[in-house]
């Protein structure tokens, strides 16, 4: 008969055990942050404009036939200032096309962001009400995503891109999509 | 600012779906709050994509879906019952259960030793 009063601290400590194991997340990191993000699936389709020729309409066309890196951010976004040297020296010492899609922001801002800075991008996607960002899942900027040619979502990757994470994860997923040409 | 114009532009009938749709989504970026409730730059998004969907005529279970698809099932206020949502539902109802069966057990063997005790 004693034994029975054991199952309800039995109980308790597993219930102490979820909420201690709750409590220690960290909320800033997103739950299958990197396995949802439509990857292994098309691009969708937008109609956007160039951030630095309004007038020019960008589609997903200019993902295809090569392979893209797509990094989102913004000039608000102090993460992804963080991040900028990073894609700068990416751009200067290897070779890959980055394409920037710039998320609820203003052209005069993104544009001085970017003249400060430097501006590390090829094409930048100019993306004022985050339309493509949410077809894509985009949670919050920075991101970055990998593209193949086929216009597929092969890689993403959530927060500041450091140079480990190029490296180590990245860079891997590039070459190898080179090689499977 | 155009992402609060498209929801303005609903009709009743579409703004009761958008207030019912956007009440059943948790806002990503933010605890503890619906993309109804939320103002935070990504719920303004899906907020404006919602809308447009529902103005193209999108059922509530495709709009849904669209959403899940892209953020996961814990964007669910409500999640569906499914292998990885078991315990959360069960749970509960697991827990009361055993509450019960214990005073049960317990209660009830401690009711008849009092009864059984003399005065």
């Amino acid at each position: 008969m004693r034994s029975l009063y054991i199952i309800p601290l039995g109980i308790f400590l597993i219930l102490v055990c979820f909420l201690w194991l709750g409590l220690s997340l960290d909320p800033k990191i997103q739950p299958q942050a990197k396995t949802i993000a439509r990857l292994n699936q098309t691009l969708p389709a937008f109609r956007l404009t160039s951030l630095n020729q309004p007038e020019k309409e960008m589609t997903e066309q200019i993902f295809k036939n090569k392979i893209v890196v797509l990094n989102v951010w913004a000039s608000w976004c102090s993460s992804c200032r963080a991040e900028h040297a990073t894609l700068l020296s990416i751009v200067e010492n290897k070779q890959v096309n980055l394409i920037g899609l710039n998320f609820h922001d203003t052209l005069k801002e993104a544009k001085e962001f970017l003249k400060t800075y430097g501006n590390p991008y090829q094409e930048i996607l100019f993306d004022k009400e985050g339309r493509l960002a949410v077809k894509l899942g985009v949670r919050g900027t920075p991101e970055t995503y990998v593209i193949d040619k086929q216009g597929k979502v092969q890689y993403r990757h959530s927060g500041p891109l450091t140079e480990i994470v190029w490296q180590e994860e990245i860079l891997p997923i590039v070459r190898k999509l080179n090689e499977n040409e | 600012m155009d992402l609060i114009q498209t929801e303005s532009q609903l009709n009743p009938i579409e703004n009761e779906l958008f207030s019912k749709i956007t009440k059943e989504l948790r806002c990503v970026v933010c605890q503890n709050q619906s993309i109804f409730d939320s103002r935070a730059l990504m719920a303004l998004s899906l907020r404006h994509e919602i809308a447009e969907q529902i103005k193209e005529g999108q059922p509530e279970s495709a709009i849904i879906e669209f959403v899940v698809q892209r953020y996961g099932p814990e964007i669910l206020y409500n999640p569906p019952f499914q292998v990885d949502t078991a315990l959360l539902w069960a749970g509960p109802v697991l827990m009361l259960t055993i509450g019960v069966l214990l005073f049960y057990k317990i209660g009830l063997k401690k009711f008849q030793t009092v009864q059984k005790t003399p005065l």
